[in-house]
Parts: C-alpha cells; sequence; structure tokens
C-alpha cells in the first residue's frame, strides 16, 4: 500500500510539474508565467526600478554615456559612430526587443512559428511576395557596395545580441512568456528585412482590379471613372514648377495587347485607406519668428508597442533627435542642429504583374521574347507552431517571384503571375537616414537621397540655414504612358519596364515662391511632369485642406503648426454634404428632411469632427452607405475590383444627378443618384438608431472608436479602446479607428532647434511598465512634450544614466 | 511540530533559492526537504503547499506595492478573470499546488525507506 500511494503521489507530482511547464493549446505554461520570481510577475517593474549604473558591452571602443529623460527618451552620447550604433542597438532592444523580433519575423514569413498554422497563409503570402529574398540580395549587395554600413549594422546587431545574452528567465519581454518561445539572435538581415516590412506596409498596387474593370466597363468608362489625374489637382510639387531638365526619350509601343477577360484571383492585401502622412515646411518668410518651421507626421497603424521609438543620438561631429524604428540605425523621422526632415509616403505605382507561360509542369523554363528562358526554384521552408513544416515552391523570372500560380491564389492551373516591385532591387536605405541625420545643408540632404530606393517617400526638409525643400524620391520605373495599369504579357519585351527615372529628375522643390512645401499623398506633380506618374490611391482631400490653410497662414507660429497638425476639418463632407443635401431638398418624395433631428443636425454642422460632435458619425455612415449603394453594380461579375475614388464619386455626383453611372442595373425603373441617397439616408438613420440603443450615444468618437491595439491581436488587455479623439481618415488628423498620426513632430530651425513630439504609446514595448502608455492621453489631446536637443552637462530632468563601458 | 519545521525549513528554503530557481527546481528542492524532516503526509502536504502559497503570494503582493503596475489587472483580464485580485489569489493557489505534491511524495518515499520502529535487523 505504501508503494501504491507513494507511487501514485509521486508519478502525480511529476504530471502536474510537466504540465505547469508546457504550453497547452494556447494556454501558455502556467507555473512559469504565475512564478512571481521568474514569470510576468517581474514584468511589473518599469525601467527606472531596476535601472543599471553600469554596464559591459564587448566592442566598445569608448565609454558611452546614455541619459534618459523624463519619459524615457535616451539620449545617447558616443565617442565615434560605431559605439553610437552598437549603444543604440543595446538600448532599442532594452525596451522593444519582442517587437522588433516579432516585426521581422513578420516579414520574413515566419509567424506561423510562433502562432501555428492559422498564419501559413500570410507566411506564404510574404515569402511569395520575396521580402525575404529580396533582404537576403541587399545583404550580398551591402556587403560589397557599402562596408561601412554594413559596419555599423553589424554593431547594431551585436548591441542587440548583446542584450539578448545578458537575459534571464525574469528579464524576458513578457510576450515570450505568455507565448512560450525565446528571442533569436538579431543580424543585419534583419535590419534589412525591417525595411522591407515597411515597404509591404506603404506599398500596394491595383493592377488585378484594373485589369478586371478595364475588361468589364470597357475603355472610355473605364478612363471617365478612374482618371490618371483629378480635375482639382493640388500636387505635392507646386503647381507651376517648370521642369528645365531633358527627360530621358521613352518609346511607346506601337500596338498593345491587354488581356480581355476578367482574371480570378485571390486579391493581394492592400495598404489601408487612411495609411498616409502629412509633411510640410514654412519659410521664414511666414513665420513670426523668421525661421523655417517643419512638420511631420506619418499615419500608420497605431499599435502597441509603438511602431516609433524616440531618442536622441549624439557623437561629438553631430546631435540628431527624433523617431527611429526599432530594428533600423540611426532616425528615420527628426533633427540635428542644422536641417529637419520629415517623410510622408511617395505613392506611386512600383509593382506590376506580368503573366509568365511555362513549358513544362515542372516550370523550369518559361517564355520570353518567344523563347524557352530558364527559370530559378527557390524552396520556402515554412515552420509551423505545433506541426510538420510546410514547403513551398516560389518560381524566379527575370521579372520576379511567381506569387499566383497553381497552388497559391490562382483558381485555374494554367495562371502564373510575376510580381516586378523595386522592393525587390538592392539599396541602401539606411545609408540615407545616416547621411540625414548628419547633414549641415540642402546639398547633404539632396546627396542623401540619392541613395534611396524603396517605399519611395515625400522627403521634406528645412535648414537653420532658411532653405525649405521637398523631394518626392524613390527609384521609379520608367514607364511608356498607361503602363503597369493592368497586368502585362511577361513574354512580351514591350512590357518591361524601361529603366529608372535618375534621381536629378524626380519632381522636387527648392524654396518655392509660395513659402511653403508640403505633401500629404496625393499626386506628386500636374500633367506636365514629362514623366508617366499613376497610383490609385492618391489623397484627394488632406493635401487641398493642407494647402488652402498654409496659403493663407501668415506669421506662423510653432502653435499654429500643431493645431494644423490636429485639425480635424472634414473637406470631404464639406464639398459632398452640401450637395447631397440639395439634391434631397429639392425632391418632393423625400419626406424626412421636415422632421428629421439627423437632417438638422447635418444641416447644421460647421465640417469638423470633434470627438463629441454627432454631426461627423451621421455623415459619416450616410456616404458610406451611399458609396457602396452607388458603385455595388460593379461587384456583380465576382472577380476582385476596386471602386472609384470618393473624389471622383463626388464629382459624378455634382455634374449630373442623372447620370447612366446611377441607374441600377436589373430594375425596370431608371435610376437617379436621388435614389441612392434615399436609400443610404434611411439605411444611416437605422443604424444611428441601432447605435443609440448599443452604445448609448452616437457621438464621433464613441463611434469611431479609436484603438491602440497590442500587436498580438488577442492581446485585448494590453490594447486601448475607445479613445476620445477627433478626426479621421482624409482630415489632417488623421486618425481613423486603427490608422493615426503615429507620429507627430514640429520643430522650428532656430539657432538652438526647438522641437515638440509625441506618438500613441509610450517608450516601453512592457506593457507592465509604466512607461508602456505615457504619451497615450497626451497624443489624443493634440499636445506633445518638449523634444529638443539636450546636453549632457545640462540635462533638464534627467530620469537615469547608464554607462556602457568597454 | 514536524509541520511547523518543514513549513518554516520550506518557507526559507523558497525564499532564499528561488530568485535563481525555476519551480520544477523549487519542486525537487521541497521533495526533497520533505523527505528529510519525514513528516506524515498530509502534514507534510500542508506544510510545503502553505510555504509556498505564502512566499508566492507574498512576493506578487511585494512586487504589486512596489511596482504600482497595472499588469496584474491587465493579465487578469487576458487570463479570463473577472477580477483583478483573483490574480493574486491564483498565484498563490498555484504556489501551492507547486509545494504541496512533492511535498507529500517525499514523505510518502521517507515512509518507505524508513526503518520500522524497534525492530532491529540483527
Amino acid at each position: 500500500m505504501k508503494y501504491i500511494s507513494f507511487a501514485f503521489f509521486f508519478v502525480l507530482t511529476i504530471i502536474i510539474g510537466l504540465v505547469l511547464s508546457m504550453q497547452i493549446d494556447s494556454i501558455p505554461p502556467l507555473g512559469k508565467l504565475l512564478d512571481p520570481h521568474h514569470g510576468f510577475w517581474q514584468n511589473a517593474y518599469s525601467e527606472d526600478q531596476n535601472a543599471p549604473e553600469d554596464l559591459v558591452i564587448s566592442g566598445l571602443k569608448n565609454e558611452v554615456e546614455v541619459i534618459y529623460d523624463e519619459f524615457l527618451i535616451p539620449h545617447i552620447y558616443a565617442a565615434n559612430e560605431e559605439d553610437l550604433y552598437r549603444v543604440q542597438g543595446y538600448v532599442t532592444a532594452q525596451h522593444r526587443l519582442w517587437q522588433m523580433d516579432f516585426q521581422t519575423l513578420a516579414a520574413a514569413g515566419r509567424i506561423a512559428e510562433i502562432v501555428g498554422p492559422v498564419a501559413i497563409d500570410l507566411d506564404r503570402t510574404t515569402r511569395r511576395k520575396g521580402l525575404p529574398f529580396a533582404a537576403e540580395q541587399g545583404i550580398s549587395y551591402l556587403q560589397k557596395e557599402d562596408p561601412e554600413i554594413y559596419l555599423f549594422l553589424e554593431a547594431y546587431a551585436e548591441g542587440v545580441n548583446a542584450y539578448i545574452s545578458q537575459l534571464t528567465e525574469a528579464s524576458l519581454p513578457l510576450e515570450y512568456k505568455i507565448l512560450n518561445y525565446k528571442p533569436e539572435p538579431w543580424s543585419p538581415y534583419k535590419s534589412l528585412l525591417l525595411l522591407k516590412y515597411m515597404a509591404d506596409m506603404l506599398v500596394g498596387d491595383r493592377d488585378l482590379e484594373y485589369t478586371n474593370l478595364r475588361a468589364m466597363l470597357g475603355k472610355d468608362l473605364f478612363e471617365r471613372l478612374y482618371p490618371l489625374f483629378p480635375e482639382e489637382n493640388d500636387p505635392v510639387i507646386e503647381s507651376d514648377r517648370v521642369w528645365d531638365f531633358e527627360p530621358l526619350p521613352i518609346d511607346e509601343p506601337e500596338e498593345l495587347h491587354y488581356p480581355s477577360d476578367s482574371i480570378l484571383l485571390k486579391a493581394l492585401p492592400q495598404p489601408t485607406p487612411g495609411t498616409g502622412s502629412n509633411n510640410w515646411a514654412v519659410s521664414g518668410k511666414k513665420t513670426a519668428s523668421g525661421n523655417p518651421i517643419l512638420a511631420n507626421d506619418p499615419h500608420l497603424s497605431m499599435n502597441l508597442p509603438s511602431l516609433w521609438y524616440a531618442m536622441q543620438l549624439s557623437t561629438p561631429d553631430f546631435s540628431v533627435k527624433g523617431a527611429t524604428l526599432p530594428g533600423a540605425l540611426g532616425v528615420i523621422s527628426g533633427f540635428n542642429e542644422n536641417i529637419a526632415w520629415g517623410v510622408t509616403n511617395a505613392t506611386r505605382d512600383t509593382r506590376d504583374w506580368y503573366a509568365i507561360t511555362f513549358k513544362n509542369p515542372d516550370r523550369s523554363e518559361y517564355l520570353y521574347n518567344d523563347q524557352w528562358v530558364n527559370s530559378n526554384i527557390r524552396i520556402e521552408e515554412i515552420k509551423i507552431k505545433g506541426q510538420a513544416s510546410l514547403l513551398d515552391t516560389v518560381i524566379y523570372t527575370h521579372h520576379g517571384p511567381v506569387v499566383y500560380d497553381r497552388s497559391f491564389g490562382a483558381e485555374r492551373k494554367d495562371t502564373n503571375y510575376a510580381l516586378k516591385w523595386t522592393a525587390h532591387l538592392p539599396s541602401i536605405e539606411q545609408r540615407t537616414f545616416l547621411m540625414l541625420n548628419k547633414g549641415k545643408n540642402h546639398a547633404d540632404y539632396l546627396q542623401a537621397l540619392d541613395h534611396y530606393t524603396s517605399p519611395a517617400q515625400n522627403f521634406v526638409f528645412a535648414s537653420r540655414e532658411g532653405d525649405i525643400a521637398m523631394k518626392v524620391q524613390g527609384r521609379f520605373p520608367l514607364k511608356w504612358h498607361g503602363q503597369g495599369m493592368f497586368f502585362m504579357d511577361g513574354n512580351d519585351p514591350q512590357m518591361e519596364w524601361l529603366g529608372y527615372v535618375p534621381n536629378e529628375h524626380n519632381a522636387s522643390s527648392l524654396n518655392p515662391q509660395r513659402g511653403f512645401v508640403s505633401s500629404a499623398n496625393q499626386h506628386p506633380v500636374t500633367d506636365a511632369y514629362p514623366y508617366f506618374v499613376f497610383d490609385h490611391s492618391f489623397e484627394h482631400y488632406r493635401n487641398r485642406r493642407l494647402n488652402q490653410r498654409l496659403e493663407e497662414m501668415e506669421q506662423i507660429t510653432i502653435q499654429d503648426m500643431m493645431r494644423l497638425q490636429f485639425d480635424n476639418y472634414h473637406l470631404l463632407a464639406a464639398e459632398a454634404a452640401p450637395v447631397m443635401m440639395k439634391l434631397l431638398s429639392a425632391d418632393e418624395s423625400f419626406q424626412r428632411k421636415n422632421e428629421d433631428k439627423y437632417w438638422d443636425q447635418l444641416a447644421q454642422w460647421d465640417f469638423y469632427t470633434n470627438p463629441s460632435q454627432s454631426a461627423p458619425t451621421i455623415f459619416h455612415l450616410w456616404w458610406r452607405y451611399l458609396y457602396k449603394s452607388i458603385w455595388k453594380n460593379l461587384d456583380e461579375s465576382g472577380v476582385p475590383i476596386v471602386y472609384p475614388n470618393y473624389y471622383q464619386t463626388v464629382a459624378l455626383i455634382t455634374q449630373d444627378a442623372n447620370d447612366t453611372i446611377f441607374d441600377i442595373r436589373g430594375t425596370a425603373k431608371r435610376e437617379s443618384v436621388n435614389d441612392h441617397l434615399k436609400v443610404s439616408y434611411d439605411s444611416m438613420v437605422v443604424q444611428v438608431e441601432k447605435l443609440i440603443k448599443t452604445k448609448g450615444d452616437y457621438s464621433w468618437g464613441t463611434f469611431k472608436n479609436t484603438s491602440v491595439k497590442h500587436l498580438v491581436p488577442n492581446f485585448e488587455a494590453f490594447s486601448y479602446h475607445n479613445i476620445q479623439t477627433g478626426g479621421g481618415a482624409g482630415i489632417l488628423n488623421a486618425t481613423s479607428e486603427r490608422h493615426g498620426a503615429s507620429w507627430r513632430m514640429v520643430v522650428e530651425m532656430a539657432d538652438q532647434p526647438i522641437a515638440h513630439g509625441i506618438y500613441p504609446g509610450g517608450q516601453s514595448g512592457n506593457p507592465g511598465s509604466k512607461f508602456y502608455d505615457t504619451f497615450l492621453n497626451t497624443w489624443a489631446n493634440g499636445a506633445y512634450v518638449d523634444f529638443g536637443l539636450n546636453q549632457p552637462d545640462i540635462f533638464r530632468n534627467p530620469l537615469f544614466t547608464t554607462r556602457f563601458k568597454p | 511540530m514536524k509541520f511547523i519545521i518543514l513549513f518554516v525549513l520550506s518557507l526559507l528554503l523558497v525564499v532564499m533559492l528561488s530568485a535563481w530557481l525555476t519551480f520544477p527546481f523549487i519542486m525537487i528542492a521541497i521533495f526533497l526537504l520533505a523527505y528529510v524532516v519525514g513528516s506524515s503526509g498530509i502534514s507534510s502536504f500542508f506544510a510545503g503547499g502553505s510555504a509556498l502559497a505564502l512566499v508566492w503570494f507574498v512576493k506578487a503582493m511585494m512586487i504589486s506595492a512596489n511596482t504600482q503596475s497595472e499588469l496584474p489587472a491587465k493579465m487578469s483580464i487576458l487570463m479570463g478573470l473577472n477580477n483583478s485580485f483573483l490574480i493574486f489569489v491564483v498565484t498563490g493557489g498555484l504556489g501551492f499546488v507547486i509545494g504541496s505534491f512533492p511535498a507529500l511524495s517525499g514523505a510518502l518515499l521517507r515512509n518507505i525507506l524508513r526503518k520500522p520502529k524497534g525492530e532491529g535487523w540483527y
């Protein structure tokens, strides 16, 4: 009996030990997680509570001092650049290791390793788009072409790895404990992956949808609904800019053959509408102080840990401060003593698709210029948590990887489409940022930009010397008119890109007459620019509001620029709502206007979108239903398409309410826009009343439900919802539900730069730290924290100091 | 008496070693300790269990008081507990499970190997 009871309880004890150490389905190993000495409890400490005063890391040449301000913004003072980036790596990892690691796993198509089979499709898409392939190419290119940058990337990686090697069970970032895995060593390859991840986040194309639309609508109607330029084009580079260069000659093909059938493929995820940014600079002649002021607010998905990490990086030669991307060297959007710069996405079609014909089912040869050419085969091993790996064969042609084929996204077995994308090109974006970090003037800025390929950006610039500038920089394919709007024949050499637009022909502006430069993801230029410029997703509202305000403002102060970043004026509503209401006012059959409180609210609306206002909700819903009602005809064929943009929709409504485009197919009646307006108004009322029932009110802030969410979708406890803040997509304060100003910066280039910055999150990536969400409320209220350069000897409110010793 | 001895010794052991040993090693340590002390099964079970429960509960409370962090509340939500105090109870409870069963097993092993009282081999 004694033996049996011992054996029973002994085995039970071992089972308990094992069960509590193991992850079972989605339940983390509870014994490890709840152990207060090693588990999640240890992540409750904030960074200032266990700050080391001295740290020894190998590879340093000199001692490096890091002083944190009250918001946990590190200020790194190093004697040379290599030490600087080594410590940047270490410090960033201290606060953002899990995020850096996770984002690069995403960019490498390795999420299934962490979360299991649910991410297989995502990982396959990432690999097939060639992101890891491009990063690998980038590394060999960098080693050969720019050993200095490679050395710095290695120093950064060693800094990150020094931190990883000092981690204990207790100090491991929380997400590793919950998801039960360990960080892997950092490398320059991962830094490149991160830049590819940014390109993927910012660049899309609608070639599939356009191909279908063209086949469906015919050329004329297609061109009417999807014009290359809007009627009221307010481009990045001022409209009166004269192009004084001799453009490269472009041979237009004599005869073009486009596929006439619709194509049924699974459309790839696109950058979410609302992903965009604003930047501008005003010259001293428009400011109260006489100094140029620069502003930048990139709008991206609002996540925690925040995409951006604020830092000051100093050597005896320069001091730069601004937003860094955890995983990348230097500052991405920021300023130093001499210059300030910022970025917005320079939307442009840099992704094209080619139909590929293979000779045999083994796909080892494909047709190009009527010859059989060898393809390359790359086998992607996708590891899956809890399952055997999946091997995915991806064929590479000279155009690029065959994304769609018999095993991925295509319904038909003979469908093969290769992707050509500038993000696949070897490039050294990292050099651009490091050169900007220590740039002194406009010439340095232009030189820095020459190294920049992808994702294309509008780089705004202001200098202490008084210059303001803007340049649309990326490696843009040289195309004949219309090239790349639709899927192309991969066999036909006429369909090849003709080269690239030379950097010095990229659209740019220096000290324009109007006294400001600005960009908000709109068309870069007017149609007078000598090269073909196209994209589906150009902005039509923020840009016009921004330029209109900058045009009329004088004696500008930093506070004016902050208010402009937080400007909640809804230009789409201001243009569309009066037209919509006028049409219905004149419509006898529309009775609601007489007794309806929503109608009255709209009629009295000032077109601002403050969180407490209700009219924005009414407009938003009415517009959304109207837009869907007008264009749902296009969905009938079941193939992927994209609707005409808002601007074009408003233009059609305004021009002719009885346009045939408003007729609903399959009904006896000939509909006008009024029919759509009425039915969508009714839908809006139903929805608003539902909101009142479920949420208690229909104020814009409540309806919009601005949320900043943890990168792991089901970590709701580490996310923030229902943040009361105004704005929305297409508004300068572009804060919608999940996207918005992920970083706001305003800098005045005085003798000592005066700077303010904020972002929706906090410096710490640890959900247990008090620095996890420090900036969130300040950001939601449109306020900023002081972001000026700090010197070690006169440092305002230091939180703590760490000395890194060799 | 042996209950108190085992309880106090377990407490000391856990307090001293917890920073270095993860919980499976703590389980082994308590198992050995209960074997050495040689209390009865039931008394060892409660002595080992309550010692670790107390250490884990108090440590969790101390961290919470020290840091004022919202993390315990956030973790409660993440784990589906509807009251944030429950995370402390669950931590203490798990400490009890981790302390009690090895202590019981240790005592039972001692019980097997113990020389029968008053009976010599020779």
